[in-house]
């Protein structure tokens, strides 16, 4: 059921927008996507012919498969890690809630407004004179700033929709704070912390200006990898990578559909 | 149905003494005292803002109370968390775990008491197969009605068979219709189980019908509980008179006796001269039930409790009407006939209006 049918001029103009934004988005997609399957022995759009060569070439690259395991790790860390402290913080803030909750929000989410390169330069600075933490645990540091706030932003609502009664109504049955919170609570906004599990993955995993300041040289994550070897030379395994990328981003979203479709 | 007179002698199974409750310099609750006896319901009524929610949640121990103390079943409760009061709450929207089965959510208190599986699952099947329940133990509380939702919710409450049971508003999420059905059904298990009850409402007519006692709450105080039949013929505050039904409120003064049945005589404006029984205050406000107003064409002759009045105007209401009497003094009474009668007091009617001594009551202005 739909408001305007698309056949009315508005609804035609108003479709018409929605394609056009839609090819906006999905056309680089699919430009990098043809040139990685392409014969030719550079990037060339339409493609010419049809060659797995540049993801065979791809999987034995020692640097590309290292900066993918670098990335993946970081990421796998930094989102357990968000969801360990943005969870309770979110059940804290939305759900028990207290005087300057609402502006302690605020400012826990005030990182995203910060552009990454900002960021980065004065953590550069910041971890310069801060010897504890090395290598790629810096990297996993900076993420957390952006990260939290993501999964803040994705569980607060989730908090914020669960009727309060719940918990008292699994204290008033016998079960402790405890209890309650990982009986009821918890199983109850569940479905909420895949979306927001996701989106802090997917941030860390393609974050690159903080990557490109605070990664261990030795060790580098997989968007500056492609960064280093773009300003080498532009070889269709560039284009192999980042579709391998897009894919993978693309599996994720749907298993976070599926999940919450199977949850109603 | 309690009614016994052991019960007033008897421990009373949840009580309040003294409760206070303050907020920032606002006092919610203002030293309520009120005892329930084991198998009695009773209605904590009041407007909105009353204090009777808060002092059901201090019963559950979702708010802890400022002043007093709460005792269930003689041990005083005051300081314990919920999960160590014996209370089973139905929450006005129902609170039911969404993640959870109808069954699941009825064995969520048995498995936190301990009860074995086997003997958790034939008490929930008990009283399920009582609140016509049975056939939906495996559904989720999304698949079901309100209607059904909400005996899920008395059924979660009841099967960890608790001292008392407490209701918060638990008909004002059903239609009218449903909600009549579901508070006499809700009356019938609460007295064949013999549990016992607290019971908050703002409908005046849901705590009559199935309360025995009626506490009714007035801005954090207790104004009066007693029975609907009492609090409904002898109001003891101006604000019950008026929450509890209709009621004409007449300010009149102490006039000596009748000098016969040992009846007071208080003064009204203008020609308003009413006789009650003798525990009448000084000065107050005589309450008269408009039902209680009889209206003839001509005088009775009595000296009291009878007076002329012009028909203001009719409201016709079907079954019965409502006349408006304007008495001389510019007193203005509503009078309740039967509907069938209401044609012969058209408007500007000189009628007599008169009521017997023992409809009437007094309350302290």
């Amino acid at each position: 059921m739909s408001l305007v049918s698309w056949r009315s001029p508005f609804g035609f103009a108003l479709s018409l927008v929605a394609v056009l934004v839609i090819a906006y988005i999905i056309g680089p997609l699919i430009v990098i996507v043809g040139s990685s399957v392409g014969g030719a022995g550079y990037l060339s759009f339409p493609p010419e012919g049809f060659s797995l060569q540049w993801y065979s070439k791809l999987i034995r690259e020692p640097l590309y498969l290292n900066g993918f395991l670098t990335s993946l790790r970081i990421a796998s860390t930094v989102t357990l890690l968000s969801l360990l402290i943005g969870i309770p913080a979110a059940y804290a803030l939305a759900y028990r809630g207290f005087r300057g909750a609402s502006t302690l929000v605020s400012i826990f989410l005030s990182p995203l407004m910060l552009p990454s390169l900002v960021l980065a330069v004065a953590l550069t600075i910041f971890f310069s004179h801060w010897p504890l933490t090395t290598g790629n645990n810096r990297l996993v540091l900076a993420h957390l700033i952006i990260c939290i706030p993501c999964v803040l932003r994705v569980t607060i609502p989730a908090f914020q929709r669960l009727d309060p009664a719940l918990e008292e109504a699994a204290l008033n049955l016998g079960a402790t704070p405890l209890k309650a919170f990982l009986l009821v609570t918890l199983p109850v906004v569940k479905s909420g912390f895949a979306a927001a599990g996701a989106l802090a993955f997917i941030m860390s995993f393609d974050e690159f200006d903080m990557a490109l300041f605070l990664s261990d040289p030795a060790q580098m994550p997989l968007t500056v990898v492609l960064y280093t070897k773009a300003q080498l030379a532009f070889d269709p395994t560039l284009a192999a990578a980042a579709s391998s990328l897009i894919l993978m981003m693309l599996v994720l979203m749907i298993l976070v559909q599926i999940v919450r479709m199977l949850r109603g | 149905m309690i009614t016994t007179a052991d019960t007033t002698t008897a421990r009373p199974k949840i009580s309040f003494e003294g409760i206070v409750k303050d907020y920032r310099g606002f006092r919610a609750v203002d030293r309520v005292s009120v005892a329930v006896q084991a198998g009695e319901l009773v209605a904590l009524l009041g407007p909105s803002g009353c204090g009777k929610t808060t002092t059901l949640r201090m019963a559950a121990g979702f708010i802890e109370p400022t002043e007093g103390k709460i005792m269930i079943d003689g041990r005083d409760v005051t300081r314990l968390p919920p999960y160590k009061r014996d209370t089973g709450m139905v929450f006005q929207s129902y609170a039911l775990f969404p993640h959870l089965t109808v069954g699941g959510n009825m064995l969520f208190g048995l498995k936190r008491r301990g009860v074995a599986r086997e003997e958790a699952e034939r008490r929930v099947r008990e009283l399920a197969a009582m609140l016509k329940l049975d056939h939906l133990l495996d559904r989720l509380p999304k698949q079901l009605s309100g209607g059904q939702q909400q005996r899920v919710a008395v059924g979660r409450a009841l099967v960890i068979n608790p001292a008392v049971l407490l209701l918060d508003e638990p008909f004002s999420n059903l239609d009218a219709q449903l909600r009549e059905s579901t508070r006499v059904e809700l009356r019938r298990i609460q007295q064949e189980l013999g549990i016992t009850a607290l019971f908050v409402t703002h409908d005046q007519s849901e705590a009559m019908a199935i309360a025995d006692r009626v506490a009714v709450m007035d801005a954090g105080r207790l104004a009066q509980i007693d029975t609907p039949e009492r609090l409904y013929a002898r109001p003891a505050t101006r604000f019950v008179a008026n929450f509890i039904g209709r009621a004409n409120l007449i300010d009149a003064k102490a006039a000596g006796a009748t000098g016969r049945d040992g009846l007071t005589v208080m003064r009204g404006p203008g020609e308003l001269k009413f006789a009650l029984a003798s525990d009448t205050p000084a000065e107050g406000a005589v309450v008269l039930r408009p039902e209680a107003i009889r209206i003839d064409r001509e005088p009775t002759g009595a000296e009291f409790n009878t007076a002329e009045a012009t028909v203001k105007s009719v409201s016709f209401l079907g079954s019965a009407a409502h006349l408006a009497l304007e008495f001389a003094g510019d007193v203005t009474i509503t009078a309740e006939i039967r509907g069938s009668e209401a044609a012969s007091y058209p408007q500007g009617a000189k009628v007599w209006a008169s009521w017997d001594a023992s409809a009437l009551s007094c309350v302290i202005n």
